[in-house]
């Protein structure tokens, strides 16, 4: 990881601590819904920057290159989610929150798979391995428990909570020590 | 290319170019500190840190990939591992200027820069000469890749296979990748270590042949693959040709920089002077090993009838700490700086010139005096002084 890389991931942990403060709080202010569509909204532009992202540099340069079309795939997929997303504002705050608790299930999963990846690698994977897992439970305890109470403060709460764990994990691991293999 | 050929190899080359046994050390000694010379080895002897010929692995994990960054990388790893073949190089289709830009920097031998390269060492320190045939030597070995991170030009993918000569054509054996930094590479069942796949344009895991693994360091290997420019093409990698190739051309450079002969051209090679000793060479450079260090030492020591000592990066370090700042550039280290330093300032012109800025700004001292980064000063120093000899 380069100096660089490290701020943004520090800042990246900052923000989503943030993010999730200001859901607890404005939880305890009965404003759970508004704040669960702040999220959304964060999350629209993300993904559709990154899309636009890659599909400029698939234009620009990954076109020419062999596999360039993976590229190509990722910016749509991308955009295609972020458009997605968007559909959300007319959804139901319980939609909404499903399709966040679900969003946060599939990051666990790909997290599992990176870290079965890294570990066939032989590089370090059993903390984003443990992010995975909890990443899933965690979704799966709140859907589970939300359906069965109806009630949105605990879905809040407990998103607020993952929320909050995914940013103290990356913050960790924004201090550790990472091998880079570079061939001369 | 490892300290095998970097050193030994090229200190056999510098015997048979005519030079002595300690000068043939000299020689050899600068070809090999090009891949040591790093920020991290001139802060110790306190050198200029623009004269840094190479980057460590903790280096580039610190090194920001922001555009300042980037040219550093860039003018490092282009000017003195991956040399560019041809700067005015067209890709064949329509592309974007930064797609050609990159594309311009991958590197190959007997390019115009090379010509520029040996000329810019004809009548300069031994050092210099060592430097260059460095760079001789990686425009062999690295070809096909670049010296700055790019994934649309560096990347491979799974398509490895390494040859082996059966018959009258190849028996091909799947290779296969990890990336486990501290696992060597694995020869017998083709296992190699490389850099990590990654969707990062500017990943320095995308810097020169990182994404091939050690495969262009090892002359034995044959193998084929497909580079990310070559639009699906398959390259076939010969490194024992290659190998031997560098080899004879680093003695006629070499004959070229003692004053034998008066002109460097590309695409010539001493074969004359290395046949009698063509078999010996060619069963070192086939010879399934990781280290061939063993066996070029044995051949320099029968050619030149003198032990070769073993490469020790500290030995000329206490010389350059203890001299007088107006005398460094006498000692044995400052000599080679000054080297490194010219051959730097000469690429970042060259890529300067042709509108690309991934190695970074150029400013003609001549046109427009001093203005550049304050450790060029006693290259123009040096300059000066020759012009008034």
């Amino acid at each position: 990881m380069s100096y660089f890389q490290r701020v943004k991931k520090i800042a990246a942990s900052i923000f989503m601590l943030l993010v999730a403060l200001l859901l607890i709080l404005m939880a305890g202010e009965g404003y759970a819904e508004e704040g669960f569509l702040t999220v959304v909204a964060i999350i629209i532009l993300y993904q559709l920057f990154a899309g636009m992202s890659y599909l400029w540099y698939y234009l620009s340069m990954a076109r020419h290159m062999v596999g360039g079309k993976k590229i190509l795939t990722k910016s749509v997929l991308l955009l295609d989610l972020g458009l997605f997303t968007s559909s959300m504002f007319q959804m139901s705050s319980f939609v909404v929150v499903l399709y966040l608790l679900g969003f946060y299930a599939f990051s666990g999963v790909i997290d599992i798979l990176r870290s079965l990846e890294a570990k066939r690698n032989g590089i370090s994977w059993k903390l984003k391995f443990g992010n995975g897992c909890i990443g899933i439970l965690i979704s799966i305890a709140l859907v589970v428990s939300g359906l069965f109470n109806n009630q949105m403060n605990i879905l809040v709460y407990g998103y607020s909570l993952s929320l909050l764990y995914a940013a103290l994990t990356r913050l960790i691991s924004a201090f550790r020590k990472t091998k880079v293999v570079y061939i001369q | 290319m490892n300290p095998d050929f970097h050193y030994y190899a090229t200190y056999c080359a510098a015997v048979l170019a005519g030079y002595s046994h300690e000068q043939g050390l000299t020689i050899a000694y600068c070809d090999q500190l090009v891949d040591l010379c790093s920020k991290t080895f001139l802060s110790g002897i306190r050198g200029p840190l623009s004269a840094a010929t190479t980057q460590l692995q903790l280096e580039l994990m610190d090194t920001k990939t922001d555009v300042l960054g980037l040219q550093d990388i860039t003018r490092i790893w282009a000017s003195f591992h991956f040399l560019p073949k041809d700067l005015l190089a067209d890709p064949g289709f329509r592309c974007f200027k930064k797609y050609r830009n990159k594309f311009r920097l991958i590197c190959g031998p007997n390019g115009e820069l090379l010509k520029k390269t040996v000329e810019l060492a004809k009548n300069k320190s031994l050092q210099a000469v060592g430097l260059s045939m460095h760079i001789l030597a990686d425009t062999w070995a690295h070809q096909h890749f670049a010296g700055t991170p790019s994934m649309v030009i560096n990347n491979t993918n799974y398509y490895f296979f390494e040859l082996f000569p059966e018959g009258d054509g190849y028996r091909e054996k799947r290779l296969t990748f990890r990336h486990s930094a501290t696992t060597p590479d694995d020869l017998e069942n083709g296992i190699y270590t490389n850099s990590l796949d990654t969707n990062n344009e500017n990943s320095i895991m995308n810097l020169g042949h990182g994404r091939a693994g050690h495969l262009p360091d090892y002359s034995f290997i044959r193998y084929k693959y497909l580079p990310a420019w070559g639009q699906y093409e398959v390259i076939i990698k010969d490194n024992p040709s290659d190998y031997w190739n560098a080899f004879c051309q680093m003695i006629y450079a070499m004959k070229y920089l003692r004053g034998e002969t008066d002109l460097f051209e590309c695409g010539q090679y001493d074969r004359d002077t290395v046949a009698p000793y063509e078999e010996t060479i060619r069963n070192i450079l086939q010879k399934r090993q990781p280290d061939a260090s063993e066996d070029w030492k044995a051949f320099g020591e029968s050619l030149s009838g003198q032990t070769i000592p073993p490469f020790d990066l500290s030995l000329h370090q206490e010389e350059y700490r203890s001299a007088q700042q107006d005398a460094k550039t006498e000692t044995f280290l400052g000599k080679f700086i000054l080297a490194a330093l010219a051959q730097k300032s000469m690429i970042t012109r060259e890529i300067y010139q042709t509108g690309s800025k991934l190695a970074g700004y150029s400013v003609d001292y001549n046109r427009k005096g001093f203005i550049g980064n304050k450790d060029y000063r006693q290259l123009v120093t040096y300059q000066e002084e020759g012009r008034k000899k």
